[in-house]
Parts: structure tokens; sequence; C-alpha cells
């Protein structure tokens, strides 16, 4: 049985989506976590035990735990082939999705928010520049046709997706079509949808 | 054959090391220079060092955490990395994913003494973040158990460069683990091959 962790409109949002596009059977186990704008409660001591950091979303999977929004939809993607939500090892685009995985993840979540802080304002981060990390956006989801690794929607869509949905809501991404276009293109899979029924209680 | 793309002492150095530890077919190619003059051989978005070219497909990855990945997955017999499936596979990912996205922001912040901007961003204090590593490291020697694997290349070659910081908590659990890493025999070969700048 598959186990999400999941606060609702979070982080973790992206991966009830992940888990409609895999078709699995799994359950949802509310958490509290604190929001970006302070609202919420924290989560009980207790939970520590399931994320370090007391944060969303992290997964049970038979008793397999794994956390990270990028290691939970690698884990899933890979441990359930027949979703097709990743290329297998070997095949030769295999390269190219793992390193978007781990781009999402570093660069891609680390170089907006240190923008959003103001921290990039005067002095380097040490994670990249806003601008070479945009250009690099563009052009990744520019090439998209119609998904990032071409006819096959991966796990890598899903979390590029939901970033860019996230970014352009709060004017740190702007509206150019070639986002938008491909966030609704997205956001209007069937397993999208029911993701964000589910999410919205 | 795996083509490295490498400039000496700096996050690629360390792939050297975890391609000495598969004993993968592979050969280093050291860029020119750095990000500011890009290298046009260097096939990193940025222009920025790790990444390597798989000859037998053309495929290029970038990103430490997806090269460890790769490579372990590409070579399961030196068993670096659990595979799909096999026990110890969540951990593994979890604690490659947390490098990129934890950890290396945790040391930026905390050595640009820089606030980490919560509750927003998606990393913790170095601190809290050192807390869990040291957590998993006083149970087990290696960050999957009692096995050695690509993530404690990662972890450990960063935390043998910046353990001498007297921002770094002081911690007998990471001066061993860093001995164990540091004295693995790859790592003496990986170093002869380093190259100068």
């Amino acid at each position: 049985m598959i186990t999400l962790y999941h606060a609702p409109r979070s982080r973790s949002s992206m991966i009830v989506w992940m888990l409609e596009e895999l078709a699995q059977p799994y359950k949802i186990e509310i958490t509290p976590i604190i929001y970006g704008d302070g609202s919420g409660t924290h989560a009980p001591e207790s939970y520590r035990t399931v994320h370090p950091h007391k944060k969303v979303p992290a997964l049970d999977h038979d008793g397999v735990k794994v956390f990270e929004c990028a290691g939970i939809a690698a884990y899933l993607a890979d441990r359930f082939p027949d979703a097709k939500l990743a290329p297998p090892i070997g095949d030769p685009k295999r390269g190219l999705y793992a390193s978007l995985l781990a781009y999402w993840a570093g660069p891609l979540n680390a170089i907006p928010t240190a923008h959003m802080s103001g921290w990039d304002k005067d002095r380097p981060t040490g994670f990249g520049r806003f601008d070479e990390m945009e250009a690099f956006l563009e052009k990744t989801i520019a090439a998209a046709d119609p998904w990032i690794l071409g006819k096959q929607f991966t796990a890598v869509d899903v979390l590029c997706a939901a970033a860019l949905n996230f970014y352009m809501m709060f004017d740190i991404l702007p509206k150019k079509p070639v986002y938008t276009g491909y966030a609704e293109r997205a956001n209007d899979r069937p397993a999208a949808k029911r993701a964000r029924e589910k999410d919205a209680g | 054959m795996i083509t490295l793309f490498h400039y000496p002492q700096t996050r690629s150095s360390r792939f050297i090391f975890l391609l000495e530890e598969l004993g993968a077919p592979y050969q280093i190619h050291q860029i020119t220079k750095l990000v500011e003059t890009r290298d046009p051989s260097n096939p990193q978005p940025h222009g920025k060092v790790p990444a390597i070219r798989d000859e037998e497909t053309g495929d290029v990855v970038y990103e430490s955490p997806a090269i460890a990945l790769y490579l372990t997955d590409k070579f399961p017999k030196a068993g670096l990395g659990p595979t799909v499936g096999q026990q110890g596979r969540g951990a593994y990912l979890s604690w490659l994913v947390y490098y990129g996205s934890v950890m290396e922001p945790a040391f930026m912040s905390k050595f640009s003494n820089t606030p980490v901007p919560r509750p927003q961003a998606g990393w913790v204090e170095m601190e809290e973040a050192m807390a869990h590593v040291i957590g998993q490291l006083s149970k087990t020697p290696y960050l999957l158990g009692e096995a050695f694997s690509a993530a404690d290349v990662l972890y450990g070659t960063t935390f043998a460069m910046f353990g001498k910081s007297p921002m770094m908590p002081k911690s007998e659990v990471i001066d061993l683990y860093v001995k164990h890493v540091t004295e693995r025999p790859a790592l003496a070969r990986a170093q002869a091959k380093e190259g100068t700048r």
C-alpha cells in the first residue's frame, strides 16, 4: 500500500497528481505544516520519524520510506513502470530525465527561493543566476513536443508543470505563452484534474 | 565508455572517485575554463561541472545526484546503489535528492551568512540538516546502512572539504565517517588522476 503524507495546497499536491498519473491505489494522510504565508500548525514531534524536518511530502510504500518531491517521483515512476512515467534504465532519454529531476530539486527550487527573498539582489547566491536558470527553463519548455521528453508524459512533466503553476501564480516567472501553453496542456490531463479535486478536499 | 567533464578541485573531482569505485570504463575530459568564458566542448547547460556523457547512447547527464544515480543504475554489479525494487532504493533516492535540494543550499546559506528563507524554502538551516545526517550515521557507518554507496561519495567528500571550517558543527560521528570515506583506495587513485588547473 502507498501512503502519502500530504498537506492540501502545498508541495505535496504535485505528488497527489503523480499518484493519479500512476493509477495505483493509495491513501492520503493529512499532515499539518506551516505554510509559506506563515499559516498552519506544526506537525507533532512523532512525525519526525516519517520526515526529518516535519515537512511534506513523504511517502510510505509497503514500509519503504521516501521523501523529497523528486525522490518520491523518481521512486514511483521506476517502481511502477507500466505507467510509463520514466524512460527505463538504458533508454537514451534516461540521462536527461535524471538530470532534469535533479535540476528541478536543486537550482530550480533554490534560485527562485533566493530571488524571492531578495538574497540575489546585490551578491551571488552560489546557486546560479536567475536569468540563466530562466533561459534554460524556457528553452526546455519551448522544446516540449508535447512533453519535455517527447511523446511520453513523464514525472519530469508533473514536477515542472507544478513548478510553473506555482512560480507564475506568485509572479516569480513571467506568464510567457511558452509557459502558459505548456502548463495548460499539462493541467488539462484527467489525472491533473482528479488531483486538484482531491486536493481541494 | 563514460566521458567525465572535469575541472580540477571542483565538484567534478568526486566523480573520478565514483567512477574508480564503480570500475567503470571512463575517460576524463578536462574543460579549459569554468563559466566565465565557457568551453564549447562542455555540454552542461550552464557551462559548469560535473557533467558526463554516455558514449554508448550519447546521453548527457548533469547535476551531481543525477550523475550518481545514472552511474550506479548503469553499473549495478558494483553494488554502489540499490537498484529498482531492491531494499534501500527509497532511502538511496531520498539521500541523493536531499543532497541537492537541502544539503547544498543549507551550506550556501550558512557560509554566506544568509538566513534560510523559511517557511517558503525547501531547505533548512545547516545545523538541522546535519542533525539528520548525524542521526543516521550514529546508527550505521554509512548513510544506507552497513554498505558504502554513491550517496557517501557526495556527502563524505563534502564533509571532508568543510570539516575544518569553524562553521561546521563538531561531531565525532562525522569525523569517523569522513575518515572511512577518505581512506578508500579508490579516492587515492582518483586523486592521482585529478590533473592541474
